[in-house]
């Protein structure tokens, strides 16, 4: 199984936009806050990469998966994911 | 630990354990995994049902049955009150104890339970899929089988490993927020449904009672409304002002995948049964009934392909569920989309003017009548699907 790895679990690091992938993929631009999350599967059910482990009391973004499609973001009942935006980041790649 | 069998069931909802149940009655092997510690724990459901629906499938267990309901009150953005005949009546559900009882009568039928059993992944085999991989109390461990049944709900990734493609669209997400108010004062046998763009957009708000002063009350509202204001906002709002003085039991997230039902339900040895093959009423988003139906047709199905060593006998349950079920879910969804585009004064014009009807003809067809002047083509749709015009 391919471990994902989520913004929130690199901790007070840098911020979202100044991480930059070696590999040239797709930067996570998605956070989950901690403890907000009440593992329903919404997030799940729409997300079109399969990006997102969901166990019962767990949760993960793949992020070799993820696509930063926001789709988890806007459906999720409590508010449990934050999309940050590049903004004035230009080298998202 | 025996680790093969004739089928392996992914998720002990109510879809799960009526597969397992009917497969087992018949002979077969199964083992069903369920994901959570508890079977039936945590609720994520309003738990309302019509008897008619239940007692087709299942003898019902009077200790299953919170409330019975007897009447709806639909109140539209505007605030007038339409309380149609509903033409017989219906049950809140314990879905605690509803679940845990379908997972044992499966036990009693011969299928094997474990809980706490998270699977990951399919394992490649010669014709299909061999069986799962999944984890336990920290360990990853493998189960083989004949045929794999996907009821994982809303999450449906089983199938998505299989390659069929069950992403629900974000428009026909509803993404729920409910709670149990203890406290609250309601009329026992009465289903209440809110309607409007500030109160639960493109969807709607439920109280409906369990009896002792409890209600759940719940929103759900599509993926795309969800974009402005999530769901457990518009339930927050609703409930300090409606129910002050309640407190809740249990506040609890959840989606509902209100589509047409998916095109494939079974690829080589993989079929999806319940939410995870998008088999929600889209009109109501109820999902208990419609999901055992499929599960009694697919368990059926499954006990004679096996019997037969024939997995194409498998191609005989969507056939069976789209000939009823699935051609009215398709367009149960076409009208959702529909009355979805309605504007909060014309969802008043409707209650006025089903108010304006005599009491007797204040019925569930008759509010439909009424709605069905405001968008021709949707009577059309009617007429194939019920016959009526």
């Amino acid at each position: 199984m391919v471990q994902g790895r989520t913004v929130s679990q690199v901790g007070n690091g840098p911020s979202p936009c100044s991480i930059t992938s070696m590999k040239g993929a797709v930067v996570l631009l998605i956070e989950i806050l901690p403890n907000t999350c009440d593992f329903c599967g919404c997030c799940v059910g729409v997300c079109p990469e399969d990006a997102i482990e969901l166990e019962e009391a767990h949760i993960e973004i793949i992020e070799e998966r993820c696509t930063n499609c926001a789709k988890c973001v806007w459906v999720c009942p409590f508010e449990v994911f934050v999309f940050h935006a590049p903004g004035k980041c230009k080298e998202v790649v | 630990m025996r680790d093969l069998w004739d089928v392996i069931v992914v998720g002990a909802g109510p879809a799960g354990s009526t597969v397992a149940r009917i497969a087992a009655s018949h002979g077969a092997s199964v083992l069903l995994l369920e994901k959570d510690r508890d079977v039936g724990v945590p609720v994520r459901c309003g738990e309302a049902v019509s008897n008619r629906s239940l007692e087709r499938i299942v003898e019902i267990d009077e200790r299953w049955i919170a409330a019975t309901i007897r009447r709806f009150r639909l109140v539209s953005p505007g605030g007038y009150v339409v309380e149609p005949d509903i033409g017989g009546f219906g049950y809140v559900l314990e879905r605690r104890i509803f679940d845990y009882d379908l997972a044992r009568l499966a036990t009693e039928a011969g299928a094997h339970v474990r809980t706490k059993c998270y699977v990951n992944a399919l394992i490649e085999g010669d014709h299909g899929w061999s069986g799962v991989r999944y984890s336990s109390n920290g360990k990853q461990l493998e189960a083989r089988a004949r045929i794999i049944v996907g009821a994982d709900g809303v999450e449906s990734r089983v199938g998505k490993w299989a390659g069929i493609d069950t992403t629900t669209h974000l428009r026909d997400m509803e993404t729920c927020a409910q709670m149990t108010l203890s406290n609250v004062d309601l009329e026992d046998d009465v289903c209440e449904f809110h309607f409007g763009n500030n109160v639960a957009p493109m969807g709607y708000l439920w109280v409906f009672p369990k009896g002792h002063g409890v209600a759940n009350v719940g929103v759900g509202i599509s993926g795309m409304a969800s974009k402005k204001k999530h769901a457990l906002r518009f339930l927050e709002e609703f409930v300090s002002k409606r129910f002050p003085q309640s407190s809740a039991l249990t506040t609890i997230a959840g989606g509902v995948p209100c589509a047409p039902t998916l095109d494939t339900l079974v690829r080589n040895n993989v079929v999806l049964v319940g939410d995870a093959a998008h088999q929600v009423n889209p009109m109501t988003g109820g999902g208990i009934t419609s999901g055992m139906l499929a599960a009694q047709i697919a368990g059926e199905v499954i006990a004679d392909s096996l019997k037969r060593d024939d997995l194409a006998i498998l191609n005989d349950y969507p056939k069976r569920w789209n000939k009823d079920h699935g051609a009215k879910h398709r367009t149960y969804h076409r009208m959702k989309t529909a009355v979805y585009k309605f504007p909060d004064e014309t969802l008043d014009e409707i209650a006025t003017n089903v108010l304006a009807l005599k009491e007797d003809k204040r019925t569930i067809w008759g509010v439909f009548k009424v709605a069905l002047r405001h968008h021709p083509s949707l009577v059309w749709e009617m007429v194939k699907t019920f016959g009526l015009s």
